[in-house]
C-alpha cells in the first residue's frame, strides 16, 4: 500500500480532492451558483433525467388510469376493450385538461401581477435524501433564470432557486430552515416570518414565527408573502393549522400547511422579474 | 487494438450502469422513502466497481458519481465528489492489499463505506448549519438510511458482479 502513497496516481487523487474543496469554498463565498464540473455534467446528463421523469410520470399516469380502468372492467367485461382504448384516450385528455388547467392558473396570476416574467419549468429530480423536499427543475442560467428567483405553482409558493447552473437549477422549498420570507396574515395583517423546521418538514409543513404574543393569528388564516426584493407580495405560502407559544422567548408562532403539496409538484413557474426585484439572499428577510 | 477497444466497451458499459443508477436514484418515485430514510444506491455502486477495478479506476469512479450526485443533491457542493472519490480509492485498497473480493467482503465493506458516508454527510450539515436538528436528523433519517440502502446492496453487488465478469471474459 506504501507504493500506492508515493505513486503519481496518489499525487492526483489528493491534488484533485484539494481542488474540489477550493472550488467548494469558493462556491460558499460566491453562493447561487453550480460547481463548473456539475454544471458540465449536468448539461449532458439533463436531458436523461427529463426523459427518465417523463417516463416515470408515464408509468405513474398508466397505473392511475388501469386502477380506474379495472372498475369499470369488472361491471361490463365485455366492454373490457372499448374501455382500454378509452382509458388510453383519457390519459391524454386528462393531461390536456392538467396542461389547460396549468396555464389558465397562470393566467389568473398573470393578470393580477402583470409585471411578473414567468419561466415555466419541469422537475427532472428530486433528492429523497434531502430533508426539505428540494429538487431539479430542467431549467437554468441560458433560460433568463437567476439565483434566488421565486418559485410557485398555480396553488402558491414553492421557494426559490438555491442554485443555478446554464441548464438546471436546483429549488430550497419553504419546508427548508434556509429559507426565511417575510409574511402576513390576510386576515389580521399580523406579520412574521415563515422558514422551516426539520421535524415539521417532515409531515410537509413549515411555521410563521415571531408573531407578536397579541397577535389574533387563527387556524384557517391564510398567510401571504409580504413583498421584498426576494418575493413579490401578495404570494399565497399556506394556511395556519395551529398557534403555539415558542419556547424561546415570549412571542407565538403558528404552524402553517402549504399551499403546495409539495410531492406532487410536476410542473412549476419561476418567476423571473418582477417589480422591485432585487438582488439580495432570502436569509434577509425576503 | 483490440484489446483498447474491449477496454473501453468495459468503460462505456460501467458509465452507463452509473447512469442508469443515478436516474434510478433522483427519479421522482422510483426509489421510495420509508419515513424519512432513503437508499443511496450509488455509494454501494463505486464500492463494488471499486473492488472490481482498484484503486485508480475506483477513484476515478466515485469522482464521476460524486459529480452526477451533486447534480441533485441540494446544498452539498463537491461534498458527493470529494467523498465518494475517497470511497472509491479506499475500496480499491483495501481489495489490492487487504480483503478479498468475495460477497461477505462485498456487503461489510458497503455497509462501512455508506455508513462512513452517511457520517459525513451529517457532520457536514452540522458544521455547516444546513440541519437545524442535528441528533433528530441522525436517529430519524441518518441511521435508517444506511440501513435501507445496505438492503439494497445484495442484489446491486450481484448485478454488478456478473457484468464485471462478463466483462472481464470479454477482455481476456
Amino acid at each position: 500500500m506504501r507504493f500506492f502513497f508515493r505513486s503519481t496516481r496518489f499525487k492526483i487523487i489528493a491534488g484533485i480532492t484539494a481542488g474540489l474543496l477550493i472550488v467548494a469554498v469558493a462556491i460558499r463565498i460566491i453562493g447561487g451558483v453550480a460547481s463548473p464540473q456539475a454544471s458540465v455534467l449536468g448539461t449532458i446528463v439533463a436531458p436523461f433525467q427529463k426523459l427518465a421523469t417523463n417516463i416515470s410520470n408515464k408509468v405513474e399516469d398508466i397505473k392511475t388510469a388501469y386502477f380506474d380502468g379495472q372498475e369499470l372492467m369488472e361491471e361490463n367485461q365485455q366492454l373490457k376493450e372499448e374501455i382500454n382504448r378509452l382509458t388510453s384516450q383519457l390519459i391524454d385528455y386528462q393531461k390536456a385538461i392538467d396542461e389547460n388547467k396549468f396555464y389558465k392558473d397562470y393566467l389568473e396570476i398573470k393578470d393580477r401581477h402583470p409585471d411578473f416574467q414567468f419561466e415555466p419549468a419541469m422537475l427532472i429530480s428530486r433528492d429523497t435524501a434531502d430533508s426539505y423536499g428540494g429538487f431539479t427543475i430542467d431549467k437554468g442560467s441560458i433560460h433568463g433564470i437567476s439565483a434566488y428567483d421565486p418559485v410557485i405553482t398555480a396553488e402558491g409558493l414553492v421557494g426559490y432557486i438555491s442554485e443555478v447552473a446554464p441548464s438546471y437549477s436546483k429549488v430550497t422549498t419553504v419546508l427548508s430552515p434556509d429559507i426565511n420570507i417575510g409574511a402576513f396574515d390576510r386576515r389580521t395583517r399580523d406579520s412574521g416570518i415563515v422558514s422551516g423546521s426539520f421535524e415539521l418538514a417532515g409531515e410537509g409543513k413549515c411555521r410563521l414565527y415571531n408573531l407578536p404574543r397579541t397577535c389574533s393569528v387563527t387556524i384557517g388564516d391564510y398567510i401571504v408573502t409580504y413583498g421584498g426584493s426576494v418575493f413579490p407580495e401578495g404570494l399565497l405560502i399556506g394556511t395556519v393549522e395551529d398557534v403555539k407559544q415558542d419556547e424561546n422567548d415570549i412571542s407565538v408562532y403558528s404552524v402553517l400547511k402549504p399551499a403546495v403539496n409539495f410531492d406532487e409538484i410536476r410542473d412549476v413557474m419561476v418567476i423571473t422579474y418582477f417589480t422591485g426585484q432585487g438582488s439580495s439572499t432570502p436569509q434577509k428577510g425576503g | 487494438m483490440q484489446n483498447r477497444s474491449r477496454e473501453l466497451v468495459h468503460y462505456v458499459v460501467l458509465g452507463f450502469l452509473c447512469l442508469v443508477l443515478y436516474l434510478i436514484q433522483y427519479t421522482d418515485d422510483v426509489l421510495p422513502k420509508i419515513g424519512r430514510a432513503s437508499a443511496v444506491i450509488l455509494v454501494p455502486t463505486v464500492v463494488f466497481a471499486a473492488m472490481f477495478l482498484r484503486e485508480w479506476e475506483g477513484a476515478i469512479t466515485g469522482l464521476l458519481v460524486g459529480v452526477l450526485m451533486d447534480i441533485a443533491t441540494s446544498g452539498a457542493t463537491c461534498f458527493n465528489a470529494v467523498v465518494l472519490m475517497l470511497i472509491g480509492c479506499g475500496a480499491g485498497l483495501l481489495v489490492t492489499y487487504i480483503v478479498n473480493n468475495n460477497l461477505l467482503a462485498a456487503l461489510i465493506m458497503s455497509f462501512g463505506f455508506t455508513a462512513v458516508y452517511f457520517l459525513l454527510k451529517w457532520v457536514f450539515a452540522c458544521v455547516f448549519g444546513v440541519i437545524d436538528a442535528p441528533f433528530l436528523y441522525l436517529v430519524k433519517q441518518i441511521i435508517p438510511s444506511v440501513f435501507y440502502t445496505f438492503v439494497l446492496t445484495i442484489p446491486l453487488y450481484l448485478i454488478i458482479r456478473r457484468i464485471m465478469k462478463r466483462l472481464y471474459k470479454l477482455k481476456s
